[in-house]
């Protein structure tokens, strides 16, 4: 149990995003790694590596699966550390914090994911990419012991919450927060802003339920829904923002709807197993919707669930 | 030179910097860093001084940071009061050279940091000789402000206006650029 004049510990899990060999093994990585925690100077860190995340044949599936055994060994450990830091590749960190996010309905201390910044021609970029995992990996550790909760993204100066960060893809700021202030600033130290909720070390609560079999389409003229794809799916989303969406007659009542659509007056389905949600940002529609689709198999609650704004998701799009 | 001095419970340590003609950057300073970069604050400075017997929440990180960007960094502490923990971490045989730890006295601390900034730049402290005569005619309002800095900071004039356009020199890159 840690206690605030003790030394901070932090539980660090590898869920992939380096760049390694081919040929490269657990124990390969766990040493890398143990030395890019530059002599356990921001905490006492214990390092995690599991054998799914040294596989590069990664896939959706097991990608996801490797995201809910790292949620399961937070539940199990969360009394035992202060935060816990998972090294994650940038681009898909918003739909791995998403996901998160949504695994805990109650999340008194913070996950932070960190990784190497994207690379971009800028020289500065250039310089940094060099050392990017380990700058971003010690401002991560850092975010982790200080007063703050939640899942959050650490890959530039800008530390933000997952379910509402937006991809720079510029190496020089990492994410933005969505109209919301960043949780986090590096200027040269790494501090918490102001206003933020301060950490329960006592709060944890998680369901761990998530569906793979979620299906996502573009809203076209003429497009149908068949009932089939209640069968094969447990969701199904349709994005478009300037087609009208299709008539209700072509909604199946037996697998839930989504709709991201900004033409809601457009949207006159009254079904219970369809809403529109254009709310969201996309990594966090598909990921909540992934979550509700586990947790539930009643289309109504599946479609009120992502409706609903749990975790002050929800943006003005 | 541009030094970052974290936060200290000594305050001779940013005045004895400052003494030698370094830009002083703190935490105070971010404005100074411009946009926001993906590169911690700390790559834009030359060197590091940090007061390690300090209870700042942000010193090991900060410490981290330098060790990752190899910033030549000056530990600090009163030899009156150890701070065993983190000495022994910084003692360690992997700590980079980048990282030099010193315990000082007041009596010691301007000399310790002097043979710092001359190992982080040689050319930095070699001292040139004012001997060029130059009449500048002032504003009165300006002259009233010499005459406060003098009065209040015990500064001598034109040692002060020589500073200032030391600092402005050693920022101008345009200049730099002429005058290699």
């Amino acid at each position: 149990m840690t206690t605030a004049s003790s030394r901070k510990r932090v539980r660090v899990y590898y869920a992939g995003g380096m760049q390694l060999p081919a040929q490269i093994t657990y124990q390969d990585i766990h040493t890398k790694l143990s030395e890019y925690l530059v002599l356990q100077m921001v905490a006492e860190a214990d390092l995690v590596v599991f054998e799914e995340s040294v596989n590069s044949q990664a896939t959706p599936g097991s990608a996801i699966q490797l995201v809910q055994r790292i949620a399961q060994d937070i539940t199990e450990h969360f009394t035992d550390y202060d935060g816990f830091v998972i090294i994650h590749e940038q681009t898909t960190a918003p739909f791995t914090g998403s996901l998160l996010e949504f695994m805990f309905d109650e999340l008194g201390k913070p996950i932070v994911l960190a990784g190497n910044a994207q690379s971009s021609n800028t020289t500065e970029a250039m310089l940094y990419e060099n050392m990017s995992l380990r700058a971003n990996l010690m401002t991560a550790l850092q975010m982790a012991v200080l007063n703050c909760r939640g899942v959050l993204l650490a890959y530039g100066s800008h530390i933000v919450r997952a379910v509402r960060a937006i991809n720079q893809r510029d190496a020089s700021l990492g994410f933005t927060a969505y109209q919301e202030a960043p949780v986090g600033e590096v200027t040269f130290g790494a501090e918490v802003t102001s206003g933020q909720t301060p950490r329960d070390n006592t709060v944890c609560e998680s369901v761990l339920a998530v569906s793979h079999k979620v299906l996502t389409m573009d809203i076209h003229p003429g497009m149908e829904i068949s009932p089939e794809l209640g069968l094969q799916y447990d969701a199904v989303i349709i994005r478009g923002n300037d087609q009208p969406v299709v008539s209700a007659e072509h909604f199946p009542d037996n697998v839930p709807i989504i709709i991201d659509a900004q033409q809601q007056e457009q949207h006159n389905v009254k079904q219970s197993n369809v809403v529109n949600v254009h709310t969201l940002l996309l990594p966090t529609l598909i990921s909540k919707t992934m979550i509700a689709a586990g947790r539930f198999t009643d289309p109504k609650e599946v479609v009120q669930f992502v409706a609903t704004d749990t975790h002050n998701e929800s943006v003005e799009l | 030179m541009i030094i970052y001095v974290g936060t200290t419970i000594t305050p001779q340590i940013n005045d004895s910097v400052r003494k030698f003609g370094a830009t002083v950057w703190t935490s105070q300073d971010a404005e100074l860093l411009g946009r926001a970069t993906a590169l911690n604050g700390l790559a834009k400075v030359d060197a590091v001084v940090l007061d390690i017997a300090s209870t700042s929440s942000d010193l090991h990180y900060i410490l981290a940071q330098c060790i990752i960007l190899q910033k030549p960094t000056l530990c600090l502490y009163d030899k009156k009061s150890v701070p065993r923990e983190i000495v022994n971490h910084l003692t360690k045989p992997n700590v980079p050279k980048s990282i030099v730890v010193k315990s000082y006295s007041i009596a010691s601390l301007a000399s310790s940091i002097k043979q710092f900034i001359s190992s982080v730049d040689e050319q930095f402290l070699i001292e040139e000789v004012p001997n060029i005569k130059f009449t500048l005619r002032l504003t009165q309002s300006l002259d009233a402000y010499l005459q406060w800095l003098a009065t209040t900071k015990q500064i001598n004039k034109a040692a002060y206006l020589r500073q200032l356009m030391k600092r402005e020199m050693d920022q101008d890159s345009e200049y730099k650029k002429n005058d290699s």
